[in-house]
């Protein structure tokens, strides 16, 4: 069963005084399987946040559908199995952590006792139990950050929608954060994630879609896009200081930086480049896999053009 | 639930404000002080002191509304806050008529302050048991509920100051509307809108002792209701359109 399915979601925003109209986001087109973690990826202004608004209600739009289980949208209480962190989490100032789940607990009907036990685990859970009666007024960003993600999970959803959940985090917190991802992964959550940190999206997410402009330009299972483009980098140098012929034969793609060369070949022919190298007594400084998320991206994003 | 959660969650809110203390407490102030103020003779200064107290209550209970009403929704809006609200299994209705609920419990709790200070010191200072001043303030409570739910139309699709201007425009109007109608003949239709905020305004008959049958207050009650429903309903509407 699809957790999410997006038909040709369209949103327009007309933007000043002669209300310019902006395509946010271009008759998209995006199935999350249940169980699955899916990276929502895009340069900035892509349409990320615009998507999830969309799921959530929060916007109306112009034309396409959006299911949630199977469930129409703009039927609310399907929101009840969503866990949703927002791109900045806003919270009352004045109230503390336990309030704050408390209020939440109850727009999401859930009953006193249930609130608390849930409360008490999460705050835990996201390193926050010793703060939690300290007014929100007196966190840190990242400890909103962290209160955010609480409150996602406080619902135990089946859908966990989380735009750019480490943003604002110190790095052992977005380690922290990330292993709990992890786990809520292995408990067959369904995750929907939009993050620019794509080292994280490649260990967290398997699958990934790439919008740009409002438009999907890419989309598939992470591990297939990777090993599509699967690929080694390998730094030398050469003895004579020149690239030798048969290596550059060997390889798809090379490069000079002073007395190093890099070469980048697939990764099936890196034993006969490798040996090359020895038979033409280079002296190989670092082999390095290529072809990470990363590179998809900017290949993708910059092909499209700004 | 929801409505129960967001109320009480609104009435903390506002528990918390300075203003509405400042307020409560300047009421308070004033309806000690109506009652030394210099007069004549004994029943004019009664009279004067439940004339005044009574007026003054109303007018305290409308900016009380008026003030905590503006900025429920624009606050919410504005600090995103509204975001992680309907991210939840909930209505917009809902969240617009808990919020409601929560301003009115809090003018609710100031009528009763207001009516029972009244009540005690007409007794004490001038020997005088009437518990009609109890439905006096009671209308003026309705006739704030009317104008925290004008606020609230009002507020879904404007800044704070344009609201807050609108409402006393609003208020000049409700509470002149029979003068308008018999000086403009155009104001005929437009005052269909309207609700007469005269008909709430008891102090002057209550002050002078006369008797005001039941069913005044019955009608009143209802007519008081069907405008606050008008009004939240039509802020429900444009708040379910509206963009966040
Ligand atoms: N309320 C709004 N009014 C007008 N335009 C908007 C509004 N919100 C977003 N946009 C526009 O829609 C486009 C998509 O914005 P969106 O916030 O969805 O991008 P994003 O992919 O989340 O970017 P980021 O990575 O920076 O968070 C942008 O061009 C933005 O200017
Ligand atoms: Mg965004």
């Amino acid at each position: 069963m699809l957790a999410l399915y997006l038909e040709e979601l369209t949103k327009t925003y007309k933007l000043g005084f002669k209300r310019t109209p902006i395509k946010a986001v271009d008759s998209l087109y995006l199935s999350v399987p249940e169980g699955s973690t899916f990276g929502l990826l895009g340069p900035n202004g892509a349409g990320k946040t615009t998507t999830i608004k969309a799921i959530l209600n929060l916007i109306k739009i112009d034309r396409g559908r959006i299911r949630i289980f199977g469930e129409d949208h703009y039927n609310y209480q399907v929101r009840g199995k969503i866990g949703f962190l927002p791109e900045q989490p806003y919270f009352n100032l004045s109230l503390n952590a336990l309030q704050t789940l408390n209020f939440y607990g109850q727009l999401f009907r859930m009953n006193q006792s249930e609130i608390r036990k849930r409360s008490f685990h999460l705050l835990e859970e996201v390193g926050l139990e010793e703060t939690s009666h300290l007014p929100l007024s007196k966190y840190s960003k990242g400890m909103l950050q962290r209160l955010g993600l609480a409150l996602a999970l406080l619902n135990n959803p089946s859908l966990l929608i989380l735009d750019e959940p480490t943003s604002g985090l110190d790095p052992v917190g977005q380690v922290e954060i990330r292993n709990l991802l992890l786990k809520l992964k292995k408990e067959g959550k369904t995750i929907l994630l939009s993050s620019h940190l794509l080292t994280e999206v490649e260990k967290l997410c398997d699958q990934i879609a790439i919008i740009h402009k409002g438009k999907l330009v890419l989309s598939g299972l992470t591990e297939e896009l990777l090993r599509e483009r699967e690929k080694v980098k390998i730094h030398f140098k050469s003895p004579n200081k020149k690239l030798p012929a048969s290596i550059k034969k060997l390889a798809a793609k090379t490069s000079q930086d002073g007395a190093v060369f890099t070469v980048e070949t697939p990764s099936s022919k890196t034993n006969d480049l490798v040996r090359e190298l020895i038979k033409q007594r280079c002296q190989i400084i670092s082999i390095k896999p290529g072809g990470s998320l990363e590179e998809i991206f900017i290949e993708t994003v910059a092909g499209y053009g700004n | 639930m929801a409505i129960k959660a967001i109320s009480l969650y609104t009435f903390q809110e506002i528990l918390r404000r300075r203003t509405f203390y400042f307020l409560i407490f300047l009421l308070f102030l004033l309806v000690i002080l109506i009652p030394n103020l210099p007069s004549f003779n004994i029943g004019v200064k009664q009279q004067l002191f439940l004339d005044f107290s009574l007026g003054f209550t109303s007018l305290f209970l409308a900016i009380l509304a008026t003030a905590l009403s503006t900025n429920q929704l624009p606050a919410d809006i504005e600090r995103k806050i509204i975001y992680q609200i309907l991210s939840k299994p909930i209505k917009r209705s809902e969240v617009i008529i808990g919020k409601y609920l929560g301003v009115l419990i809090s003018l609710f709790i100031s009528a009763v302050i207001a009516s029972l200070a009244i009540f005690l010191l007409n007794f004490v200072h001038f020997n005088r048991w009437q518990p009609a001043i109890f439905w006096g303030v009671t209308l003026g409570f309705l006739e704030a509920s009317v104008l925290s739910a004008f606020v609230f139309l009002i507020s879904t699709l404007a800044t704070p100051t344009i609201t807050v201007l609108l409402t006393i425009t609003f208020y000049f109007i409700g509470h002149a509307r029979e003068q308008l109608v018999e000086l403009f003949a155009w104001f005929k239709f437009l005052a269909l809108l309207f609700p007469s905020l005269e008909s709430f305004n008891l102090s002057d008959p209550l002050a002078h002792g006369v008797s005001i049958p039941f069913s005044y207050y019955g009608l009143t009650f209802v007519y008081g209701l069907l405008f606050s429903t008008f009004y939240l309903l039509a802020a429900i509407l444009i708040f379910n359109q509206r963009e966040l």
